[in-house]
Formats: C-alpha cells, structure tokens, sequence
C-alpha cells in the first residue's frame, strides 16, 4: 500500500513538487551559467532568491505531505482507516524521495555533466550530496512535520526552533573565544556530523514515537531535547575533535619530525592594516621557525593559544593566532610570524609585564597533489582538484583571474604563481589555504566555487612585478591544490619577554 | 461486540483538568444498535474516539470485536465503519478519487454496493470533497463508511446539523444496508434514534446512569397520575423508583421506573391515602430521558449538598 498512499499524496501534491524540481533545476543551471568566474550582476542577483525559495519550499513541500495525513490530532480520517502505519511512513519517506531527491539528484547530475565531467564521478557526486541532504535536513524535517497538524503549527514551531538556533548562537558569540570552537576550524565537520548523527537518532525516535505510537507529546519533548543535544555539540571539547581528526590522518606521523622554534632573529612583524585585523585588539607577531618540513609541502594552524607565565608561575591567557607556511622546494628552512591577537584591555594589563610566553599550536600538514599550467589569458584546462577552470584578466586590468568548477567542494588550499614561460621569470606565490578537512561534502546547498587571483600590477604602482600584463600572452598559471595529510601538535616556549617587544611594527 | 469497563478519560492536568469520563461501563451486544445518548460533553465522542483508538483512556479498558481498543489493527478497522460529523478528509480530492483510495485498503469492499450508496445518496463523483455541504460530507463519510459491508458502524453524531430530508435520506441508507452489522451511534437528539435504536445508554458528565434495550425501557416507565380525595401533597417518604413527583389540586403525578401493571394499586396505596382513581400513560423516549435527567441532577445536587 506504500505505493498507493504515494500516488494520493503525488495527486494532492504534484503542482507544488513540480514546481520545487524546476526551482531545484533553475537553480543547477544558474550555477552552470555563473561559473567560473560570477561575473553576471543579474545572474548573481538570482541566486539569493534561488537559495531562498529552496530553503523554504522543501521544507514546506515535506510538511505539506506529512500533513496531508497528520499525526497529531482526533480529526483525520486515516486514523479510522485500515492503514498500516509503517505503509504510512514509508510512503511520507518514498515522497521525500521521489518528489524532493529525485530532482536534486538529477539536478546535481545535470550541472556535473553541464559543466564538463563524466557521467560515473556526476552521478557519485550528486549520490553523495543528496544523501547527506536526505541525513541531515529531509529525514529530520519529516520527523518536525509529523509532531504539527498544519502548515501554521509547523510555521510558529519552526520560528521557535530558529529563533533557538540564532540566540544560542548570538550567546555564544558573545561569551566564547571563537578560536576555541572546533565549529570555526578546519575541523567543524566533526560536531557537524555529531549534529547530524543527534539529528537523524531524534528524527528515528520521534518518527517512530509519532507513526507507530502517536505520543505526540512525548515525541515532542523528546525533539526539543534532540534540538538542545544538537546545540550541545558545538561545544565538542577541542582535544577530543582534533584527536578524532588525528586518527583519521591520511598519513599519521609523517609530520612526526617537524619541529618549530622561536626565532627572534626574524624580528618584529608588520603589523596589519585591512585583513585579519581585529577591532578592539593588538596584534602580536612571534617569530617562529619551521624545521624539517617536506619540500613542497605547506603547514596551517588550526589553532594556536598564546599564554604568558609571571614569575610566580601564573598563567595568564594572551589570545589566540593564526599561521600558514609552504616550504618552497629547494628553499630554506621556512620562517614567519605567528599573528595573535590580543584584547585591548588584555595588552595594557600586559604588555610591561616580563615572564614567559608558552605557545600551543594544533597544526595541519599538507602535501601537494601535483603541480599544473594553464594559459594565464583565456586558458581552459581540467585540473585535478579543482575541475575545470577558465583564466581571464579581471576588469581593473590588475590580476589573472583563476575559476575552477569542481564537481563537489573546491580543494581548500591552494598554492599558484603567474610565470612567464620563455624567460622562467615568476611573481611570488601566493598560497590561500581555508583548512576543511571534512571527508564528505558536507554542504546543503551547492555554492558557487570561490575565485583565485594572482596580481601582476599594483594600481598604485608601489609594487613591481616580474611577470607584468605585457607578458600574460605568454605566461601560464601554475597552479597545485593541498591535501591534509597529518595533524599534529607542537609547544613553543619563549622565555623572558615582554608582549611590548612583539607588536607589528 | 464492545465491551467498556470502568473507563476514565482525563483531560489537562492538575486542577485545570477535566474527567471527561467517570468510570464508564457497558456492553454492546451482537446485532444491536447501541445508542449512547446524552447532553453536548456528556463524554459521548470521548467514548467513541477511545474505542475507534483515536483517544487513549487514562484508566480502564475497551474491547472492540474481540481486541483490545488501544490494539485494533488494520485487520479489525477493515471490519469497522466510521462515520462522524468531526471527520477531516482530504478536501483536495474528489468524490470519486477519495473512493479510489479508500478501496483497496478494504479486502471486503464491495464495488456495485459503493455504487448503488453513492447513487442512493446523490454524490457527486467529480466534486471535491472540500466543496461539500455539510449535509454532504456527511452522505460522503457514510459512503465511505458501508460498501465494505462492516460488522460494526460506528456513527459519532451523524445527524448534527443535517436538514430533515438529508437526514431522512441518511437513514434510509442506513437502514437499507444495516443487515446483520452492529451499530453504534451517539446523539443528543433523542428523536434521532426513537426507532432505530434496540439499546440506549444514558451519559451524563461522563458517567452512565443506566443502559438498557429499548423495549425494557419503554416497558418500565409509566407516567402515573393519581386522583386523591383531598388536595394533593408530596409524602415525606417517596419510593427511590417515583421520580419527577409533582402535585396540582388534588392529583399527585409522579414518574415511575420499575412499573408493573400488576400491584401497582396496591404500592401506591401503601404509600398515599384517599386514593380515588390512578391513570397510568406511556411515556415518550423524550419525556423518560428528561425525567431521568432531572433526577440524576437532583441527586447530584443532594450529594454536592451532604
């Protein structure tokens, strides 16, 4: 009877999920249109709406079937009937399926194969995305529809649950350091997946609870507590997260020999002016030195706690840092500056203050996946990693621009330099690294691809190049993704100092 | 057929909560038609929706054909037609979609029955359900109630709100495919089930004052009126069996539950003197629930009193 409360359901509901599977459409087609490189001002415009009208018509779409036959509630006419409950919810869940996964698959389909894969990897990709969206959002949006009788209850029930999510994250982001959340690094899959397994556990238990033993108030407590668990997980301890993380290392112990020191030859940094700086805090720059690292490979800090101990042995927390670093094949032992900043009201109670700064640092190797050109100007090339890309100089005539459409997320480091081919002349690397180190595509929605550049003119002209604009027509993109191959953690003691003798200068 | 003991339903908690039913027990017997009938929250519909396992009782049990009323499976309501006022069906089919979907879920679904029920009841096969009269739904509720020929037919107030020849209509189906099939049904409207009904049950506030077959009921209710020599006046000790006791002149009227042709002179005369002449009436189903009510309400009164 599976199939025949599908087809009732699909007679009631086939206007509204037509209409979701062309929005699911419009929307892999936009994605196909925009990328690489976003520059349609209209097309870009879209995509708000896009993401907009498919956050808010699935749901809607699942709670409308789910409610075509209710749980909660002394009216429906199915409860009289000889209809068997598990029949029932295998028919909601077979809707979700076909109404709702189906066009997401094809659609994830269609825009593989649109923008140049093959049909197995398009399929594999589009597979692997619909079932996380099936895990992580339709399975548990069933659940919350079958705890609500119509559309209004689910609409109030979802604000309430929203408005959860946006206090505890505002409480949040006022009480917590954000360095100390795993939801804000490379490894934020990891209460994200415990969210999710939260989240799918609940939706098994309140399903069951609804389809096969109407507790509907039961089932609801029971949700609310699902909702507060899945808050809980953001606060998954750091050390259990990266202990996690470092289990799960392609290659654990190959950054087993890396070793970092203080090195207060290097001198003070710079201090930063636009990016990275932080309103109300000083930055700190220590220097630091990176031994033993592979050629070719690159070091991230997933975080770095900075800590000063007085002479009586007390610790004070100074603040939280961040470093990234490539050990350029053939070059030395690497150096830089570990960047912290430091509250305002936390460095004038410290900065004259002498004792000893102990740096803790939870860091990630990357290795190179393999370097490869393109054109820097109208180039077109698949690129392992990164899918197909496109070149082109951008409008203010300053940089090469690199889009690349990969088939599920772009890699989430990136190393590139602009060379120009005859005379072997380069402009400095530039490597770009946000470490994701999630082992599945964990996103509900597909977004459009980031874009790289790589500058060869300074508008000011303060800055020359090597390889300048009149040299693009023979110059080439090289270019190479990162993968974390091992996480790891390092302590640096620097003694005797002050906080005073390290901001930027 | 159903049998219901000591059954509580509370609803809300704490002091806000109300017993929507207080201890309820009865029987309905093969074959009847069992009307339980009472005032507007007398705990009729509660009673309904705990045996048809939309409501879960807080104490006590119910069985219906044989099973537990918290267990009835596919098997059993494949074997029970429903029929309420309070039925929410997919406003969005039609008439004949909804049959569609209602039919294969019944292996005894009769198809020409369903027909021949749709046509006596003059629905429309192509109206959507949501543009039915009220009148209507309840015709539609009933044709999806009977072509699978139930041993039970449950009717939760099927004529509320009907207009006389809809309701006429009503129970012309009804009767024509009854059978063998058990009914019950609920009503406020005693006229409702005057000659339909084989067994009555009283509610009121959620208790049963009694349940009895119709005949017994008729049999056992006597408007009494008795002629006196002088003015009338209500004796200091009434039989428990007089109800509704009233005087005018020098007759003295009273309602009496356990009658009995035979030594009716005889009781009266025990307990009144100067009788001249006792007149005996049969009472209406009517005028027999306004009296039990009335009394129930006395006692209750009295009880809230002591």
């Amino acid at each position: 009877m599976i199939w025949h409360i599908f087809k009732k359901d699909w007679k009631l509901q086939w206007r509204f999920a037509v209409i979701m599977a062309l929005v699911q459409f419009a929307n892999a087609a936009l994605l196909v249109k925009m990328s690489p490189f976003q520059d349609n001002r209209s097309l870009n415009s879209l995509m708000p709406l896009m993401i907009l009208a498919i956050l808010a018509g699935i749901p809607f779409l699942i709670a409308a079937v789910v409610h075509q036959d209710a749980i909660p509630g002394v009216r429906q006419d199915w409860l009289v009937r000889p209809i068997r409950r598990r029949d029932l919810l295998l028919a909601k869940l077979l809707f979700v399926l076909i109404a709702v996964h189906g066009p997401m698959l094809l659609a994830d389909l269609f825009r593989g194969l649109a923008n140049g894969f093959a049909f197995g990897p398009s399929l594999a990709a589009a597979a692997s995305h619909g079932l996380f969206v099936l895990v992580a959002f339709s399975v548990p949006l069933l659940a919350f529809a079958s705890l609500t009788r119509n559309f209004m209850e689910a609409l109030v029930a979802g604000f309430i649950v929203f408005l959860s999510f946006v206090g505890f994250l505002f409480i949040l982001d006022q009480t917590i350091s954000r360095h100390s959340l795993v939801a804000a690094s490379g490894l934020s899959w990891i209460p994200e997946a415990a969210q999710s397994v939260v989240g799918l556990a609940g939706a098994a238990v309140v399903l069951s609870l609804q389809y096969f033993r109407r507790r509907t108030i039961t089932a609801r407590g029971l949700a609310a507590g699902a909702v507060v668990l899945v808050l809980l997980c953001a606060f998954t301890p750091w050390n259990v997260a990266f202990g996690i993380e470092q289990r799960m290392s392609p290659n654990p112990g190959v950054a087993s020999a890396v070793a970092l020191s203080f090195d207060p030859g290097l001198g003070r940094g710079h201090r930063v002016t636009s990016l990275g700086a932080v309103a109300g805090a000083v930055g700190i720059y220590l220097p630091l030195r990176f031994e033993n690292l592979p050629a070719g490979s690159a070091l991230i800090s997933d975080r770095a706690e900075v800590r000063l101990r007085d002479s009586s042995g007390a610790f004070t927390s100074v603040g939280s840092g961040e470093l990234s670093i490539r050990q350029e094949a053939g070059e030395g032992v690497p150096v830089t500056h570990l960047e912290v900043f430091v509250r305002d009201d936390v460095y004038q109670r410290l900065q004259d203050q002498p004792g000893q700064l102990e740096i803790s640092l939870w860091l990630t190797l990357f290795r190179g996946t393999g370097a490869h050109t393109i054109p820097a100007v109208g180039g077109s090339a698949s690129i392992p990693g990164f899918g197909k890309c496109l070149t082109k100089v951008n409008v203010a005539e300053t940089a090469v621009r690199l889009g690349c459409v990969p088939l599920e997320e772009a890699p989430s480091c990136f190393w590139g330099r602009l060379q120009h081919m005859p005379s072997g002349r380069s402009n400095p690397p530039q490597f770009q690294c946000n470490g994701d180190y999630s082992p599945y595509f964990d996103e509900l929605l597909v977004m459009p691809p980031p874009g790289r550049s790589l500058q060869f003119r300074d508008l000011s002209g303060l800055a020359t190049f090597p390889v300048d604009g009149s040299q693009l027509g023979e110059s080439q993109i090289i270019g190479e993704a990162y993968e974390p191959v091992d996480h790891f953690k390092r302590a640096v003691v620097i003694p005797s100092t002050r906080l005073r003798d390290w901001t930027g200068e | 057929m159903i049998q219901v003991e000591n059954l509580w339903k509370r609803f809300g908690r704490g002091i806000s909560g109300n017993d929507a039913l207080r201890g309820l027990s009865f029987t309905v017997p093969d074959g009847s038609a069992y009307a339980l009938i009472g005032a507007n929250g007398a705990g009729k519909t509660t009673t309904i929706k705990i045996l048809m396992n939309i409501l879960e009782a807080t104490r006590g049990s119910a069985t219906v054909l044989g099973v537990d009323s918290r267990r009835l499976s596919p098997r059993e309501l494949a074997q029970i037609g429903y029929v309420s006022e309070n039925q929410d069906m997919p406003g969005a089919l039609t008439v004949a979609e909804y049959l569609d979907y209602l039919r294969p879920f019944y292996p005894t679904w009769d198809r020409e029955r369903e027909d021949s029920i749709r046509r006596q009841l003059r629905l429309p096969p192509e109206r959507k359900i949501r543009d039915l009269s009220h009148g209507m739904r309840m015709k539609m509720s009933l044709a999806c109630a009977l072509p699978f020929k139930p041993k039970l037919l449950v009717l939760d107030e099927p004529f509320s709100g009907l207009d006389p020849l809809v309701r006429d209509e009503f129970m012309e189906e009804l009767l024509s495919q009854a059978g063998e099939m058990t009914v019950l049904m609920s009503s406020h409207e005693l006229g409702e089930i005057d000659g339909v009904a084989t067994h009555v049950a009283f509610l009121d506030e959620g208790r049963l004052l009694f349940e009895e077959s119709m005949g017994d009921l008729n049999a056992r209710f006597r408007e009494v009126h008795v002629t006196l020599e002088r003015e009338a006046a209500i004796p200091g000790q009434v039989p428990k069996d007089w109800l509704y006791v009233r005087t005018a002149g020098s007759v003295l009227t009273f309602v009496d539950a356990r009658f009995a042709e035979n030594g009716l002179g005889e009781r009266v005369r025990s307990v009144l003197s100067g009788v001249r002449n006792i007149d005996t009436e049969a009472m209406a189903l009517r005028s027999i629930f306004t009296t039990l009510a009335r009394a129930a309400r006395a006692a209750r009164e009295q009880e809230g009193a002591l």
